[in-house]
């Protein structure tokens, strides 16, 4: 028996090692961090509360939270709706497995795109400089138009058009497959009643996948809460703090200004939503397997 | 489905349907071609002068200079061929004892993978550095890739124990009646069962190390060990170009012909929709 559990240890042990060093010590070292006001020169000098307070008194603050709201759920309704959208047309609509794919393959190129490469892009598309292309085409048809400053003017709406066209290939991919599943002959059946399409998307594919949009739905959010690379890459916050969400701050606090036990604090804030996020996704998925069965 | 069993208003729908996808996906076809294209021109005239970067150094028209890719090409090739082969590895040997062999603490492994596959890991990028200076490997690409596979490994982790949970358990008693032990069964039969399993995880592993910046922009400084992501950041900050955009989209090109190549092979992989955390999820 004690060999068995050897065993065990033996083929987990190089997971167990790297887990628990990079990544389970830096969880616990994360919410150490933001009760010290560790910096630059790392020495560590507890302070309580303090950064907490911080937080609460930066005017900054009520902006960030106000910015990562909107930008959290803007885009992930429009990423929703498009995934239903591009899902039904190349599952239900396309039968044609060859332009099925191909449509999907396309909508895949922003998300293998380096990151690095597809904020260039971006900012390459917009710019406000004769090499600007959105530019250089207005300018095309109409001689006088002065060039805009498209990431400055509207760095909001540039964003989150960047996030979701990056973010549209996953969910369309899932709901694709969901509505593959769906039985053929419910489809028929409704056809013979003399269903309308529309009717079809919103009374037989909607309901029948369900669970996977609410699936991407938290998969989303907790992506959009978390992952601001896009951010940090086309605007970096700017200008003046009118695309800075929660997590990106929290970047900037500790690897701009090495605040770090600044930065750990607004982290751990962050990470306490996502927690809740996720144990409000165990507790639902798990009552749902119950009532199943 | 077959073309041809398509009723003539089936057929007329799919029309319409792949008319509205065309427009669709237009602004995104036109925006990566254009911009990929400006790399083959300089001075209004085809060439391949913008690739020069990969061979040696290149002079700007502002007498800037750009240093060679070679370096930073080699960085990025070590780090991703190490993150890829040891996560493989990695993960398969813990996905197989959470899948198949019973001792203390595997159920609590197993709830605490699901909790760690959806953590923000960019959150913890702080104390990660912190963690890295005590052992002494901080700005090294060592480092980095052991935290990238850390980052990593539960999802893949949980991929792969899915794909074991799918094999019939006789299969493996077999081996073992057949005098295997389990590390010989595991490796003579098991690993050819899930050789999809081993290739999905293979392919987001490898795209997800190829592309991988945050980590290098905070964990690596000083420009000792560039990596083709930071070596492109370097030219290209927010507000201005350092070097021109034919340039860039060269190097583009250049950085995107592995990710295009593994995308076209291993296209089916991608589109089966087990895509264990997508790009930037570091």
């Amino acid at each position: 028996m004690q060999g068995k559990h050897l065993q065990g240890y033996a083929f987990l042990s190089p997971f167990l090692v790297l887990i628990s060093i990079f990544y389970i010590a830096p969880a616990i070292l994360t919410i150490v961090m933001s009760f010290s006001n560790l910096d630059g020169s790392f020495l560590w000098e507890f302070v309580g509360f303090e950064n907490y307070g911080k937080i609460f008194k930066d005017p900054n603050t009520l902006l960030i939270l106000r910015n990562t709201i909107l930008y959290i759920f803007i885009s992930m309704f429009i990423i929703v709706v498009l995934d239903l959208f591009i899902a039904t047309l190349t599952t239900y609509f396309i039968k044609s497995d060859g332009w099925a794919s191909f449509f999907k393959s396309i909508i895949m190129i922003p998300m293998i795109t380096p990151s690095v490469v597809y904020s260039v892009l971006w900012i390459w598309y917009l710019d406000a400089s004769d090499a600007g292309f959105i530019n250089s085409v207005l300018r095309f048809f109409n001689k006088d138009f002065s060039s805009i400053n498209w990431i400055a003017q509207y760095p909001f709406q540039v964003i989150i058009l960047a996030q979701v066209v990056v973010s549209l290939a996953y969910g369309a991919i899932i709901f694709s497959s969901a509505i593959r599943s769906i039985p053929e002959n419910q489809f028929k059946a409704a056809h013979v009643d003399g269903a309308s399409e529309w009717e079809i998307v919103k009374t037989i594919i909607i309901p029948n996948i369900r669970p996977h949009i609410k699936f991407i739905i938290m998969w989303e959010t907790l992506g959009l809460m978390t992952n601001y690379l896009n951010i940090l890459l086309i605007t970096n916050g700017g200008p003046l703090n009118r695309t800075e969400v929660w997590a990106l701050s929290a970047y900037h606090k500790a690897f701009i200004d090495q605040q770090y036990g600044y930065g750990a604090a607004i982290s751990v804030l962050l990470i306490l939503v996502v927690f809740m996020i996720m144990l409000l996704w165990l507790f639902a998925s798990r009552t749902r397997k119950e009532s199943e069965e | 489905m077959a073309y041809q069993n398509l009723t003539h208003s089936e057929r007329k729908k799919q029309n319409i349907a792949i008319a509205v996808m065309f427009v669709f996906i237009m602004p995104i076809v036109f925006m990566f071609i254009i911009f990929f294209s400006l790399a083959f021109i300089k001075d209004g005239s085809l060439t391949l002068e913008n690739f020069s970067f990969v061979w040696g150094e290149m002079k700007l028209r502002d007498q800037t200079t750009i240093k060679s890719m070679l370096p930073a090409l080699k960085n990025s090739m070590i780090f991703t061929f190490g993150v890829t082969s040891s996560e493989v590895v990695i993960s398969m040997l813990a996905g197989y004892a959470l899948s198949r062999l019973r001792f203390f603490g595997r159920k609590t492994i197993q709830t605490s993978l699901l909790v760690l596959r959806m953590f923000p890991t960019l959150l913890l990028l702080i104390a990660v550095l912190y963690v890295l200076m005590a052992l002494h490997i901080v700005n090294t690409l060592k480092g980095v890739v052991l935290v990238a596979l850390a980052f990593r490994l539960p999802g893949s982790t949980f991929i792969i124990k899915n794909f074991f949970d799918a094999i019939p358990r006789d299969i493996e008693n077999s081996t073992l009646v057949d005098g295997c032990t389990r590390f010989s069964g595991f490796r003579q039969v098991i690993i050819y069962l899930v050789k999809p399993g081993i290739v999905s995880i293979a392919v987001f592993s490898f795209l997800s190390a190829w592309s991988n910046f945050i980590l290098f922009n905070t964990l690596l400084f000083g420009n000792k060990t560039p990596v083709v992501a930071t070596y492109i950041r370097a030219l290209t900050r927010n507000e201005q170009m350092i070097a021109p955009y034919s340039v860039i989209a060269a190097m583009g090109i250049v950085y995107m012909i592995p990710v295009i190549i593994f995308f076209v092979i291993t296209q089916k992989q991608l589109m089966e929709g087990n895509i264990g955390g997508g790009k930037g999820t570091a």
